[in-house]
């Protein structure tokens, strides 16, 4: 039954499990108790700390956006692999799709995004520059590596600001940016037929893709503003026993 | 002032009981949830439980005390007080009503 517990939201779980599993273990747990489990756990996701105003609808943008520019990636990439003749034509969703991505990233808005769409415009900049000089594996591999490299310094800049520490921070980064690539590589291995530079660009970059779209629906679906939930009904320090 | 318990949709009639439960005093979830068995005379699941706390505590119609070993009692706030009250009085007039019509003493 404990194990259900890791079903929740890790906020929730921060709030309520102690108390949670103490009154687990005076009452046995009936099977009814399970499903009822289960049932709070999916409401604890969908319903993250028990809003009852709905949520505004721009909370969900980051989330959109996300997802948004996880489609045009993977499209983009899908397209140079399969579609050589449109490949070129579709080129031009990479950087957006960057830009995106960047102004989804976890922060309190037009402020932090300020900051991100300097950097974001940057990179789209960097993108324009790469795309007019001839064809080079080594400078394409260059630029995605520091879009990677100034993606993973925004998260570990927006983990810090929520207080996630540093093994969190870390298990952030290799999910972002190590995880995709682990499940890429043997996927593109396996699918035949595409040449050893596709292999590596589907590898590595379409799972890439494929993550963003992932986060962008959990944030949309959630209507979260940020990756991490803030902690959920803190207790006051003023609180004091009755 | 007092809050509706109705937006809180499948934990409407939860939160009631609860509410019902910690108007005799502080509670942790266990005593709120055999308390709660007694008073509607059926269980109330541990999901269900802390999903109507979680809500309850948000609203700021309860709130949580220390705890005491693991176990953390909950109390009744002043505007949690107001709203039971507030949804018992509309209870009692809805079974007013209702016992007087099968009486044939209401339209």
């Amino acid at each position: 039954m404990s194990r259900l517990i890791r079903l929740y939201p890790r906020p929730w779980r921060d709030r309520y499990e102690e108390e949670f599993l103490a009154l687990l273990e005076e009452r046995p747990p009936t099977m009814g108790d399970l499903l009822d489990t289960v049932r709070g756990a999916l409401d604890a996701h969908l319903n993250p700390q028990g809003q009852a105003e709905p949520t505004p609808w721009t909370h969900r943008i980051p989330g959109l956006l996300a997802l948004i520019a996880g489609a045009m990636w993977s499209v983009a990439f899908i397209a140079f692999v399969f579609w050589h003749d449109k490949a070129w034509e579709l080129a031009g969703l990479i950087p957006v799709s960057m830009l995106l991505m960047f102004l989804s990233l976890p922060g309190d808005y037009m402020a932090a995004h300020g900051r991100q769409i300097a950097i974001a415009l940057g990179v789209v900049g960097l993108c324009i520059v790469v795309a007019n000089l001839p064809y080079s594996p080594s400078i394409a591999i260059a630029g995605v590596a520091g879009y990677l490299i100034a993606l993973g310094g925004l998260l570990t800049l927006a983990a810090i600001r929520a207080e996630i520490g540093p093994s969190g921070r870390w298990t952030l980064l290799v999910l972002a940016v190590l995880l995709p690539a682990a499940i890429g590589f043997p996927v593109a291995f396996g699918l035949g037929n595409i040449s050893e530079d596709e292999t590596w660009l589907l590898g590595v970059l379409l799972p890439y893709g494929f993550a963003w779209v992932l986060v962008g629906l959990r944030l949309a679906i959630r209507g979260s503003a940020t990756l991490v939930d803030p902690p959920l009904n803190p207790i006051e320090p003023e609180v004091r026993a009755a | 002032m007092n809050q509706s318990l109705g937006e809180l949709g499948r934990f409407a009639e939860p939160s009631l009981y609860i509410l019902v439960s910690l108007s005799g005093g502080p509670k942790h979830g266990y005593a709120i949830m055999t308390d709660v068995e007694e008073i509607s005379g059926s269980p109330m699941g541990p999901g269900t439980l802390y999903g109507a706390l979680a809500r309850l505590e948000r609203r700021g119609l309860i709130e949580a005390l220390e705890p005491e070993d693991r176990r953390r009692p909950y109390r009744l706030t002043a505007l949690g007080a107001t709203t039971v009250r507030a949804q018992l009085d509309s209870l009692k007039g809805f079974i007013r009503t209702g016992l007087a019509r099968l009486d044939g003493k209401a339209p």
